[in-house]
Parts: structure tokens; sequence; C-alpha cells
């Protein structure tokens, strides 16, 4: 399967970057690790025998390659991870229609201060459009545990979002 | 109230131009890179082929030529007592040196330009014959074995 990279860099260098500034929170960082990225991309690209979308095989890579970042870093924590990720318990905040979302800057300082984890579900979700199914593959976890992710995190930013924190900031 | 996937859209980062510039400039750094290991390789290959067909070849500059060596046939498998006579041609003529081991001994060690006469003392009853010869001009190098009795 051909795919040339000229056209999966010019197709995919904003979902990259995006979703990498999202999880460091760090612009100069993102440009490069989506560099870093790309050049991944440029190496492998053979490799890519088309049994997911090239969206999704790309976007794997940059999951892949950040958390990598982390583990060299010793910034990635599993256990915490694990413990938010699996609490069934926690009920659904609701759609995020209901919260105070006109506002894009507020929506911007709130998801700085959310966890890593839960900015890249809600990136994954509402900025890129991957699909439950897409996002359980991607992250290799179960379709439950993306719902339930997707829910602490929307809890988490309903909680930032209404506790006022950031209009101090 | 506004659709929760347009905020989120609105908040999404683009990626500066100089992301274009630093990953043109990443690739064209592996292309050289791959084409520097690319270029080590043949050059490595081009280096080890050469001095092995080199060893292989030429010795002092001299290219190995064929030998020949002929032991008198009657001498092979033969029924000695006591002694075994050695009688040897070597072609062409040139410059020899020769080994002869009996049962793994060595037995006697020379040089000759074309013929070796000898003659060898055998003790047992089966005796393994070995004669090695190099070329010590143009570094060819033959091995002949046989077996002599003793009754």
């Amino acid at each position: 399967m051909a795919v040339r990279f000229e056209e999966v860099y010019s197709d995919y260098k904003e979902m990259v970057f995006n979703y990498v500034f999202w999880r460091l929170n760090d612009y100069d960082e993102a440009v490069d690790l989506t560099q870093e990225i790309f050049i991944k991309i440029y190496k492998n690209l053979g490799k890519f025998k088309g049994e997911s979308s090239i969206k999704t095989w790309v976007m794997s890579i940059a999951i892949n390659h950040v958390n990598d970042f982390f583990r060299k870093k010793k910034k990635f924590n599993p256990l915490y991870f694990e413990e938010y990720a699996n609490d069934d318990s926690i009920d659904d905040p609701g759609p995020l229609e209901e919260m105070d979302l006109e506002d894009a800057v507020k929506v911007e300082r709130a998801l700085e201060k959310l966890k890593d984890w839960e900015r890249e579900i809600l990136t994954l979700y509402y900025m890129e459009g991957f699909q439950y199914e897409e996002i359980a593959r991607l992250l290799n976890i179960p379709i439950g545990t993306v719902k339930s992710r997707l829910n602490n995190a929307k809890k988490s930013l309903k909680k930032v979002l209404t506790g006022g924190v950031i209009n101090g900031k | 109230m506004v659709n929760e996937v347009e905020v989120f859209y609105k908040v999404r980062k683009s990626p500066p131009p100089e992301l274009d510039i630093k990953v043109r400039r990443g690739i064209r750094r592996l292309k050289v890179r791959r084409f520097a290991g690319l270029l080590s390789m043949v050059f490595i290959f081009a280096f080890s082929f050469g001095a092995a067909l080199r060893l292989l070849l030429f010795r002092d500059g001299k290219v190995p030529q064929v030998i020949s060596v002929s032991v008198q046939e009657n001498l092979k498998e033969s029924i000695c007592p006591g002694v075994a006579p050695l009688k040897v041609e070597v072609e062409p003529e040139g410059v020899y040196s020769y080994k002869v081991y009996v049962n793994g001994d060595v037995y006697r060690e020379g040089v000759t330009s074309k013929v070796i006469d000898d003659s060898i003392v055998i003790n047992d009853f089966v005796n393994y014959v070995n004669l090695q010869i190099v070329d010590l001009i143009n570094g060819g190098e033959e091995d002949l074995s046989w077996f002599v009795y003793n009754f």
C-alpha cells in the first residue's frame, strides 16, 4: 500500500501536534516531539499495511512516542492512571453542553489544569473525533474503560469550569 | 448553549510554520545518514571482498599455480617389510617444502625442486603416510595420503 509521506504530513500534522501539545502542555516541546514523530512515520511508512486507517496508524505512533517520552522522563505513573481509569463508580457528569463551554479560553485554561490522561481522552474523543472502539484500540484498553475515563475527564473538566478556579488565572 | 465539539475544536492547537522546516530538515538528515550508512556498507564490503580476494589469489603479488604431485603408483597401499620407498614427483619444477607424516608424527621434512626420492622406515603393521607439499614461490599447496602395510 503506497502512501506518500507528504500527504500524511499535510493531512495529520495538526492532529499530531494538537495531541502532543495537550499531552505535554508545552508548546516548544510539542514542536520537537511532533518532528520526531513524523521522522518515525517517515521511517516506518513502508510497514503500513492498511490494516487500520492511516489516521489511526499515525495516531498510534504519536501515542507510543509520547508515552516513551514520559517513560524516559519518568513522569508516567501507570498506577495513578489505572486507579482513576477503572473507577466506574463515578457517575456520568452529563453532556458538556450543560457546562459553561461558550468561552474557549476558559476551556483551554481548564484543560491545562487537568491530568495528562484526562486531556488525552478528551483530545482523542472531542478534538480528533476518534470513536470509542478506535480509542480502545489505540490505548489498548477495553471500551468500558474508555467510557469511564471519558466520564472521569468530563467530570474533572466540569469541576474546574464550575469551580471558578480558572477565573483568577 | 454551544456544541461541545465546536468548543473543543476552538481550543485545538495548530503547529507553527517552523515545524515544516524542522520536519523537512530532519528527513534530509535521515536521508544523508542512510546514504552514508549505505556508502560505508558498500565500502566495507568492497574492502573485505578485495582483501579476501587478495589473500586468496595473490601472495606477494604472485598468483598461485596448480601443482601436481604424483606418487609412484605401486607404493600406495603396498606391503613393504620394514622400509617403504617414497618416490614423488612435483610439477611444475619450482621450490617446494615438504613434510612427511607417518601415523600422525612428522617423519621427514625438507625442500625439493621437483623430485622426492626417499624411504620410510616403518615399524607398525598399518602405517598411514601423509605428504604435505607447499609451493614456496607461488603459495599453492597439495596434500596426499596413503596406507603402507608392514609384514
